[in-house]
């Protein structure tokens, strides 16, 4: 057996094609676009090096730039509001045993099988100035408030975030649920024992012991608003007026749009780096105690 | 005080379940309303949106397969789905094996080489990848199905790992005594071990390709080659939308996951959020 297990042929058989494909499509790639960060492609394919002007120009002279970091953000936070407290409401009262659960947890997560560009689409359709929406505000006489949601500066990234937390609300709360179902059933019995009430169970009880999967809800939260850029793409194409300009879809203009190759490289650069250092930042700030309580009562179990 | 605590009960529970029902509503409506609106007639669709339309009417989507190459996207999309999803598996099953139960020394530093791919955002990578396929003349959709292997490389073998731990070694250790090959070993005692894990991963995989627009975007330029997602950005036009084609062709895209849905949600659940989450 060990010495079978030690059969150089073989493993190599089993792993450079897995590394050959993965490093040619995915390292390499990466480490071309930091160099071609540095660079100016002009249109006839001359590189030439230019250090770090293109960061320069990003932070001095690029306003669009500037507005589309702020834009992310935006889409961030918005994002984390929409849909993590919902997640986890949900999660809560999908967990308590009763029935149909099963069905429910499946109608919510069903949307993020779906298409991305399909679901953008089919906001821009239910956004459309005489579209559902408006014609529903009409109806319950709030005619005040009808707009061209995704025409209009003050709204559309907010419908662009609703569209996206129709989508991934379910995405969520199936990880909360997953880190409930993961909570040993002693722990609550002993509580209710105890004498703690449904309120108290939970939020003495669950909601402090859910910090690992919070953890991993945030960092995929995080990071894929960071990435957005289908529903923008689909939705607003960036704008009003440049309003929902997001980092991706800055990159993708600057570089295949303007064919400033150099330039959009780097904004790749600064998109990855972003996430590299919230991943990093989020680990950091829920590894703390919380976390190591997790671990003994799992342990213990 | 018992049938106070009763109806209290009883109270929490309508409630319960009104929420529920509330959030399956919202959930469902859009993709009903445009089920509705895509055999409505162009200026139906915004006039009376809340009536049913006067007649089921579907030259729409005739148009739409017919003229507008829908069936093109769809075998396109289904081809690069499936192609990529194989590749994906056959270069990481193995792997997995490899990395996780044979002895060799730079075992842990591959995975963790591996692994980090999920930690880069396509964005970082696109640009050096479009001019190194375009510049050496590779067929576009040829090099757009190894990337979609590539990127999903970093999961596929986290999955097939954290499940080959989960298996008892004494059982390849029985299989070997009765001189079973290492590659026979993976295909006849490993592979029938994974099938639930192979279905996360084909899960994973083939909805990742089938629902990519980024990618697709940049890489396909060809009206031959396109994918859903890129093939249906041609029913909207900032001057002109035609909502007749653009409804009809959202409901095919979007209905047979639905229905995929429907008889695989076990599956597909565990598939999308393997990983983030383990069982």
């Amino acid at each position: 057996m060990d010495k079978m297990l030690r059969d150089k042929k073989v493993i190599i058989l089993f792993i450079a094609p897995v590394l050959l494909v993965f490093s040619c499509f995915i390292p390499f790639p990466l480490i071309s676009s930091f160099l071609l960060s540095f660079c100016k492609w002009d249109m006839l394919g001359n590189i030439k090096f230019i250090g770090f002007d293109n960061f320069v120009t990003m932070f001095t002279v690029d306003d669009i730039f500037i507005k589309s970091i702020g834009n992310t953000v935006q889409y961030l936070l918005y994002s984390v509001i929409m849909q993590i407290p919902l997640a986890i409401f949900f999660a809560i009262l999908l967990t308590r045993g009763r029935r149909f659960e099963k069905f429910f947890s499946n109608v919510l997560f069903m949307p993020i099988a779906l298409s991305g560009t399909a679901v953008a689409l089919m906001f821009y359709f239910i956004y459309h100035p005489t579209g559902v929406v408006n014609s529903l505000l009409n109806v319950i006489g709030l005619s005040s408030l009808t707009r061209p949601w995704l025409a209009d500066e003050k709204t559309a990234m907010i419908a662009i975030c609703v569209r996206v937390a129709w989508q991934y609300i379910g995405y969520h709360m199936v990880i909360y649920i997953t880190g409930i179902t993961n909570i040993s059933d002693d722990l609550i019995e002993a509580a209710k024992i105890d004498g703690a009430g449904i309120w108290q169970t939970t939020f003495r009880i669950i909601l402090p012991l859910l910090k690992p999967v919070a953890m991993v809800s945030m960092i995929l939260i995080s990071t894929s608003s960071l990435k957005s850029f289908d529903s923008i793409f689909v939705m607003t194409k960036g704008g009003p007026m440049n309003a929902t300009e997001v980092l991706a879809s800055h990159m993708y203009n600057k570089a295949f749009l303007q064919l400033n190759y150099g330039y959009g490289s780097a904004i790749g650069t600064i998109l990855f780096l972003l996430c590299v250092t919230v991943t990093f930042t989020l680990t950091w700030l829920f590894n703390d105690k919380g976390t190591a309580k997790f671990k003994i009562n799992r342990r213990m179990k | 005080m018992g049938n106070q605590a009763l109806q209290k009960k009883r109270l929490f529970s309508t409630l319960y379940y009104v929420i529920l029902l509330i959030s399956t509503v919202i959930i469902l409506i859009p993709i009903i309303f445009i089920i509705i609106s895509s055999f409505k007639t162009e200026t139906q669709i915004f006039s009376s949106p809340w009536s049913l339309p006067a007649s089921l009417d579907f030259s729409t989507y005739y148009e739409i397969f017919v003229h507008y190459n829908m069936v093109n996207y769809f075998s396109n999309s289904i081809f690069y789905s499936i192609v990529s999803c194989f590749i994906c598996l056959v270069l990481t099953f193995p792997a997995s094996y490899a990395i996780c139960r044979m002895r060799w020394r730079a075992s842990k530093y591959v995975m963790a080489f591996l692994v980090s791919g999920l930690m880069i955002p396509v964005h970082a990578i696109i640009v050096p990848l479009y001019i190194t396929v375009s510049k050496a003349q590779l067929p576009h959709n040829f090099a757009l199905i190894f990337i979609y292997a590539a990127a999903t490389i970093p999961t596929a073998l986290f999955l097939f790992v954290g499940n080959l731990k989960s298996i008892p070694v004494s059982i390849e250790e029985a299989a070997v005594i009765d001189g079973c090959s290492i590659p026979r070993l993976l295909m006849s005692i490993i592979y029938p071990l994974s099938r639930s894990v192979m279905a996360s991963v084909i899960v994973f995989t083939f909805l990742s390709v089938w629902n990519d627009l980024l990618i697709a975007l940049i890489f396909l330029s060809n009206e031959r080659d396109k994918t859903i997602p890129v093939g249906i950005m041609r029913f909207i036009d900032s001057y002109f939308t035609n909502y007749g084609f653009l409804l009809s062709a959202l409901v095919v895209t979007i209905i047979p996951t639905i229905i995929l849905f429907a008889f695989l949600s076990k599956y597909i659940v565990k598939g999308l959020t393997a990983g983030a989450v383990k069982e």
